[in-house]
């Protein structure tokens, strides 16, 4: 008994292992809703990193929607923000420039890289995103002005 | 039993850290999450300690107390995972900091810490946290030359450098800061860390060759030190010889920078290795709008060397080098 009080105490890996497994398991839609309802933001946050694993043909509506709405939300963390514009990005989700441009009026240097990244794969698609990555060539942050440069030579 | 159980720290309780309702909580979490950096856990260490320096970086505090702990967590950890977290968590605790005695001390640490990294990863996220700490600020003419001098001996140990340096260095490089830092090497004495400073003055100069003829008539000064730094390189080290020779060809090969250098170059002759010795021909080749590469041309290299020597007896009387070169017909008397 008392060994299983030790273990249960120091183990305590089992909801970032489950949010993992998840992504394993190609359930995208779980992982959406870990990110829209968890009440722990490092749960949510692993949710958002997990979901840059899946490709496009795997993603939903609903789960569009939910990451989405996680950048919209001013009131969540920007380093979630951040890995939820990167996930649409990278499926070239044209409907996330609007509140990704948006999102980055708001947040902090690292998210703001991250939004970049995903507004990349997104500059073909959309003259807005084209246009931020154009104006982020002046941005006071030496990474993104170094990354927005690079982008804009390619 | 439920003090062990309490005592145990978990993914969860760690995690937790990240969700502040005041700066109060805030602080007072990142002042946990920072102990808990350094805590010797029973089970998955390395991977807890890891993630407790993710949340101090994380929640951005930057108290003495905490960068401390940081700090110490970057230097004595065994554990290459926590402490690629601590730098990059000192670099987003810098972002924060005015250019202080905390800022300071994170930019010498992390200077240390690049000398005697293990991996390119590291030196990547090294880098990266130096930008970020650094480079916010201006910076005086002294700390740009130390800065720059241990980036170009950590350059001179490797040769997979991280991308992020050369945004690095492209901040701090003028011709001010390369100079000093040149004069440093060859005062130290090593070879390979003269090749790297003299190469990265040279490679400046190649890379701003039209500004530099442009802004000579107001920087003569500043130029005519780094090309004789660059013949002095040469001097102390004849491994870096061959590099400085065939950058000057392109780098001052026009007037008036090459009025600068020739007669030196022809002097330097006699003093050179064998395949230096042929780049110095190829240098004073490109200044032959000098009248002293001219002249080495037509008194010195012809005179020398035997498969010319017969050429310069047999015609000399007739046909001067320069008509040779550029076809001006010559009429006898």
């Amino acid at each position: 008994m008392f060994f299983v009080f030790i273990l249960l105490a120091c183990m305590g890996t089992v909801r970032i292992n489950d949010i993992q497994r998840l992504a394993t398991e190609k359930d995208l839609l779980e992982l959406a809703t870990i990110l829209q309802k968890n009440k722990h933001s490092y749960l949510r946050e692993e949710a958002a990193l997990q979901l840059h694993h899946f490709p496009k043909e795997d993603w939903n509506q609903t789960a569009r929607d939910i990451t989405r709405n996680c950048i919209e939300q001013n009131a969540e963390r920007c380093t979630i923000r951040g890995y939820c514009a990167y996930a649409l990005g990278r499926i070239e989700d044209a409907s996330a420039v609007g509140p990704i441009v948006s999102a980055m009026e708001d947040c902090d240097s690292e998210s703001r890289y991250w939004m970049l990244l995903a507004l990349e794969p997104l500059a073909e698609h959309s003259v807005l995103a084209k246009a931020q990555i154009a104006e982020l060539q002046q941005d006071s942050d030496l990474f993104i002005r170094a990354r927005a440069r690079q982008s804009s030579v390619q | 039993m439920i003090f062990l159980f309490l005592c145990c720290v978990s993914f969860h309780r760690i995690g937790k850290l990240k969700d502040f309702s005041s700066q109060e909580q805030r602080e007072k979490q990142a002042d946990q999450a920072a102990k808990w950096s350094a805590r010797s856990f029973l089970w998955q260490k390395a991977q807890k300690q890891a993630f407790a320096a993710q949340v101090v970086g994380q929640l951005g505090v930057t108290r003495p107390a905490i960068i401390d702990q940081m700090l110490d967590t970057m230097q004595r950890s065994p554990y290459p995972s926590v402490r690629r977290q601590a730098y990059w968590s000192l670099g987003e605790m810098g972002r924060n900091l005015n250019w202080d005695v905390d800022a300071k001390r994170i930019h010498t640490a992390l200077l240390q810490a690049l000398q005697t990294c293990s991996s390119s990863l590291e030196a990547q996220l090294i880098v990266e946290a130096i930008i970020k700490n650094y480079l916010q600020h201006p910076h005086s003419t002294e700390e740009n030359i130390q800065t720059l001098q241990t980036i170009h001996v950590f350059l001179s140990q490797t040769s997979n450098p991280p991308s992020s340096i050369f945004i690095l260095k492209e901040q701090l490089q003028t011709l001010t800061v390369l100079c000093a830092v040149l004069q440093e090497q060859i005062d130290r004495g090593s070879d390979i860390e003269i090749y790297t400073s003299s190469l990265e003055l040279l490679r400046f100069l190649a890379t701003n060759r039209t500004q530099i003829y442009q802004i000579y008539p107001s920087q003569k000064s500043d130029i005519r030190q780094a090309l004789s730094l660059s013949t002095q390189a040469m001097r102390a080290s004849p491994p870096s010889q061959s590099m400085i020779l065939w950058f000057l060809s392109t780098v001052a090969n026009q007037p008036p920078l090459s009025s600068l250098l020739v007669e030196e170059l022809v002097i330097w002759e006699q003093k050179l290795t064998p395949s230096a010795r042929f780049v110095l021909k190829e240098a004073l080749f490109q200044m032959l709008e000098e009248e002293a590469a001219r002249h080495y041309f037509r008194e010195i290299f012809l005179k020398k060397e035997r498969s010319f020597s017969w050429w310069h007896e047999s015609n000399h009387h007739n046909v001067d080098l320069v008509q040779q070169l550029y076809s001006i017909r010559v009429h006898s008397p």
